[in-house]
């Protein structure tokens, strides 16, 4: 019996070491951090950080939470983290964070990934954070405006992000470990979203505007959301979102809206004559949300005739997208170097050294179906 | 015993002394009860009543008469009995009134067997000669008639004291189903089951606890379904019980039980008697103890704290979304508090935003520690309900009102208390009512997951939880596990477990009976 009580104590001591660095902390004494936006001094020593915090002193029974600012400088992230502990009675708390906002300047200088560093290490942070990239010239000035719909704005940039993807796809939603992933990984380039600001209501608001596309660690430049759509599909991460189509084939002004149900993408590689080619192929389920005509019932005929353009019509916009980064950017966020390692690695491994030149001149050959299913509550 | 007195001097070695003189007190009467138990009666009728008398020497309820028959006036009777036990009804017409009336000669020859074949008109009476037999008999209500020169005596059933009335069982409360409750009378309670089951199969057999108080005990079972082994050790359990008094079942509950040491229940106890003859049918023993109205059951399964015999009786949809309401509030009340410290104090970012701000609001400018303030509260609310159980019922208004107002509003208003933990602690006590028959170890429990999750958080919330399910899969009751495992999945072992399965799918009775099989199977597709 003895002996029992013995080793019950003794493993329940045990227990002690096992628990790790946990330890008790009392909630009132977390500032809790929403969102961070990183910026560099103009002489390009000093990291300084903006923070938005929850504001627990006013009650929020009536209003709801509000927000506040803080600010802080460091040569390195963390210094400039734990140099905020000097403004702030209460230690920050990342544990909630949920957007990390970099400036363009940090993004064009390449140092993304010395950025990221802090935020995947440390135990506190959450590996699903979103980065994005301000298009202002601070990244402060995203965080710095007003929310629409909540009063913080961390929390309803985080809502527009997971959303876009089910209502407009006209940006990428793209967690932390993602970035780690596609930094370290070959045959594939980095794409985040990217934000401005703009005037809403008379009050600065932020907004979702499309892609900044990466070669490496730096930045080379952003698609629009309308581009961003395009390059959704094919990376096939489009779940929702209006498709623009104009009835005529000629391709002016868009009257009608395909609301986008469902979509599947398939990218295929063909290696002939020392030449790799991509076959990007999409098959949407779309409804006919909106014809801008003088009503007249639509027959089957019309309809068929319908998704045959719009089909073009689509092919022809991510052929350009495709080109758009081909040439301009020369940077492959598509991924067909990881497909075709995917698929054949010992041509990957001829391709990978020059893998930018082969990107360049690279074949692709796009078909999109398009299905309508329905015409909404008229015909 | 002067000894007593002698306590306030003070002086251990007096003490000493007075305990000695206490046991040897209880000694020399414990002998003399031993003594007697050998004893047996004389012809002298005068020396027996002398030997009663001195056996029940300052129990002033003692009545002994003298009757003399008129039609046979050298025969002379005595009747010794305890004033409130018996029938006064009974004694005079059945009794007195033949004893004295009777035209029917005794026979010299055997009187004994006239007197209890054409004089009495008893229905139950006993020929002895031992008057151990004799002083428990009187103790229990019955008369003991004494013929003058006969060294035997006759045992007549004159009981008749009061008892409480059937009601409907306060602990146990029913939408439907049978309303009666058990009594304290054990020949009630009897009645009550053996009304149930008209089979002769249902054995009841009489047992004695308690060396002084010799308190009556029935245990009942069904011969063909009971397994014999299970009955085998109840016996020998119930044969090494030397306690000289027993009051309540719960005496014996703790003096057979499997594993002493733990807060679970190992012996099963109801107020109602449908549920005894459920559980009897179930391969169960039951047993009845005079003066109690709470009958115990065994073996015990884990899943019974959950059972209730509406269950049975209602809806096989209801009942079935009752059981797992009742298990979901057992794991509730004791996880609910853990579960919040462990969240808010070492896992916040398990919440999601807004709720993490609104409790981190609340967590403002409290004094205490979330921990702390969680033992206080759930101590409280155990304070709150022993209060609850203890008051006289006419001042439960003040009870609620101090609780729910000054404690649970005041307290929030004033910023002593968060407000999310009132509601952790409501959460608690409301569960804690759906599984009334683990409230023993759910207070302990909760308590220990509660200080586990203080200092491990959510990994000793889940050492503690793991700890206490090797703890429940462990216990046996009877031999039998209590969580009934057998290794593999089986629709009949699981049938009336976590869902109440309809009583058509019930073929097989639990594994511990000997005869499995409740009913045969029916092909419902033919009708």
């Amino acid at each position: 019996m003895i002996k029992k009580i013995a080793c019950a104590l003794f493993s329940f001591l045990l227990l002690f070491p096992l628990g790790g660095c946990w330890d008790y902390r009392a909630l009132d004494e977390l500032t809790i951090v929403t969102g961070v936006a990183i910026d560099k001094n103009p002489e390009g020593d000093l990291y300084q950080l903006t923070y938005e915090i929850v504001d627990l002193i006013e009650p929020i029974k009536e209003t709801g939470p509000k927000r506040k600012l803080v600010e802080s400088e460091g040569k390195t992230i963390f210094e400039a983290i734990r140099g905020a502990k000097r403004r702030v009675n209460n230690k920050l708390y990342f544990g909630q964070a949920e957007l990390i906002v970099i400036c363009e300047r940090i993004a064009r200088d390449g140092d993304i990934s010395k950025i990221i560093d802090f935020f995947i290490r440390d135990s506190e942070c959450r590996n699903t954070i979103h980065v994005l990239v301000s298009q202002e010239k601070k990244a402060r000035d995203i965080i710095a405006t007003e929310g629409v719909g909540q009063t913080i704005v961390s929390d309803e940039i985080l809502e527009t992000l997971k959303d876009d993807r089910k209502y407009t796809s006209s940006t990428l939603y793209v967690e932390l470990y993602e970035i780690f992933n596609t930094l370290a990984e070959e045959g594939k380039e980095l794409a985040l979203p990217a934000f401005h600001v703009v005037k809403n209501d008379g009050k600065p608001a932020a907004e979702a505007n499309g892609t900044a596309v990466f070669k490496g660690d730096k930045l080379v430049g952003y698609l629009s959301p309308e581009e961003s759509k395009y390059y959704m599909f094919i990376v096939d991460e489009v779940r929702g979102g209006i498709l623009p189509i104009s009835s005529s084939s000629s391709g002016q002004q868009p009257d009608i809206s395909l609301e986008i149900f469902e979509n599947n993408t398939k990218l295929s590689f063909e290696y002939k004559d020392e030449k790799p080619k991509v076959k990007i192929k999409t098959t949407t389920t779309v409804f006919l949300g909106e014809y801008m005509r003088p009503f007249a019932p639509l027959d089957e005929k019309e309809l068929s005739s319908l998704e045959e353009t719009s089909g073009k019509q689509l092919e022809e916009r991510i052929r350009n997208v495709v080109k758009k980064l081909q040439t301009e950017f020369g940077s492959d966020i598509f991924g067909f170097g990881k497909l075709i390692y995917k698929k054949n690695p010992k041509i990957w491994k001829q391709l990978k050294d020059n893998w930018d030149e082969h990107f360049k001149s690279l074949e692709v050959e796009v078909e999109s179906n398009i299905k309508i299913i329905n015409t909404a509550t008229i015909s | 015993m002067s000894g007593l007195f002698n306590r306030n001097q003070g002086k251990a070695g007096e003490k000493q002394e007075t305990i000695r003189a206490n046991q040897n007190a209880a000694g020399a009467l414990q002998e003399d009860i031993e003594a007697a138990a050998d004893k047996i009666l004389s012809d002298c009728l005068d020396k027996n009543i002398e030997t009663i008398r001195n056996l029940f020497k300052d129990v002033d309820i003692l009545r002994v008469k003298y009757i003399s028959s008129e039609n046979n006036r050298k025969n002379v009777y005595c009747i010794v009995y305890l004033d409130g036990m018996v029938d006064p009804i009974i004694m005079n017409e059945s009794l007195i009134k033949p004893l004295v009336k009777s035209p029917v000669p005794v026979n010299d020859e055997d009187p004994i067997y006239t007197l209890m074949t054409q004089i009495i008109q008893i229905n139950e009476m006993k020929e002895t000669s031992y008057i151990d037999e004799i002083t428990e008999s009187i103790a229990y209500g019955d008369t003991v008639l004494f013929v003058s020169g006969l060294d035997q005596a006759i045992i007549l059933n004159t009981r008749g004291f009061k008892a409480r009335a059937i009601t409907e069982p306060e602990n146990e409360k029913n939408i439907t189903g049978p309303r009666e409750g058990f009594t304290e009378s054990l020949t009630i309670n009897l009645s009550m089951i053996r009304r149930r089951v008209l089979s002769p199969d249902l054995k009841m057999k009489a047992y004695t606890f308690g060396r002084r108080t010799k308190t009556k005990a029935y245990i009942c079972y069904m011969e063909s379904l009971v397994d014999k082994k299970i009955l085998a050790e109840l016996y020998r359990r119930l044969s090494q019980i030397d306690i000289d008094a027993v009051l309540d079942t719960n005496y014996i509950t703790e003096l057979i039980d499997d594993a002493p040491w733990s807060p679970f229940r190992i012996i099963g106890y109801t107020e109602r008697p449908d549920v005894v003859v459920g559980k009897i049918m179930e391969g169960r023993i039951a047993i009845l103890l005079d003066g109690t109205p709470e009958a115990l059951t065994l073996p015990y399964l884990f899943i019974e704290n959950f059972q209730s015999s509406e269950d049975y009786y209602l809806s096989y949809f209801y009942t079935s979304f009752s059981r797992i309401l009742r298990i979901l509030g057992f794991f509730l009340t004791v996880t609910v508090p853990a579960i919040y410290i462990a969240v808010i104090a070492y896992h916040p970012e398990m919440m999601p935003l807004q709720l993490f701000i609104s409790i981190a609001t609340e967590r403002q400018s409290v004094p205490l520690p979330a921990a702390l303030e969680a033992f206080v509260m759930v101590f409280l609310f155990d304070i709150l309900r022993e209060t609850g159980v203890r008051m006289p019922s006419n001042i439960g208004q003040t009870l609620s009102i101090v609780g729910a107002l000054v404690i649970g509003q005041a307290s929030v208003e004033a910023k002593l208390i968060a407000a999310p933990m009132i509601i952790i602690v409501g959460l608690t006590g409301i569960t804690s009512l759906l599984v009334p028959k683990l409230n023993a170890p759910v207070i302990y429990i909760r308590f220990f997951l509660l200080m586990m999750a203080t200092f491990f958080g959510f990994f000793g919330l889940i050492i503690g939880i793991s700890a206490v399910l090797i703890h429940i899969i462990n216990l046996r009751s009877f031999g039998v596990s209590q969580l009934g495992f057998s290794g593999k999945f089986k629709f009949q072992a699981v049938k009336d477990t976590v869902i109440r399965a309809p009583w058509w799918t019930m073929i097989l009775r639990p594994i511990f009976a000997k005869d499995k099989v409740r009913q045969k199977r029916v092909n419902r597709q033919d009708d």
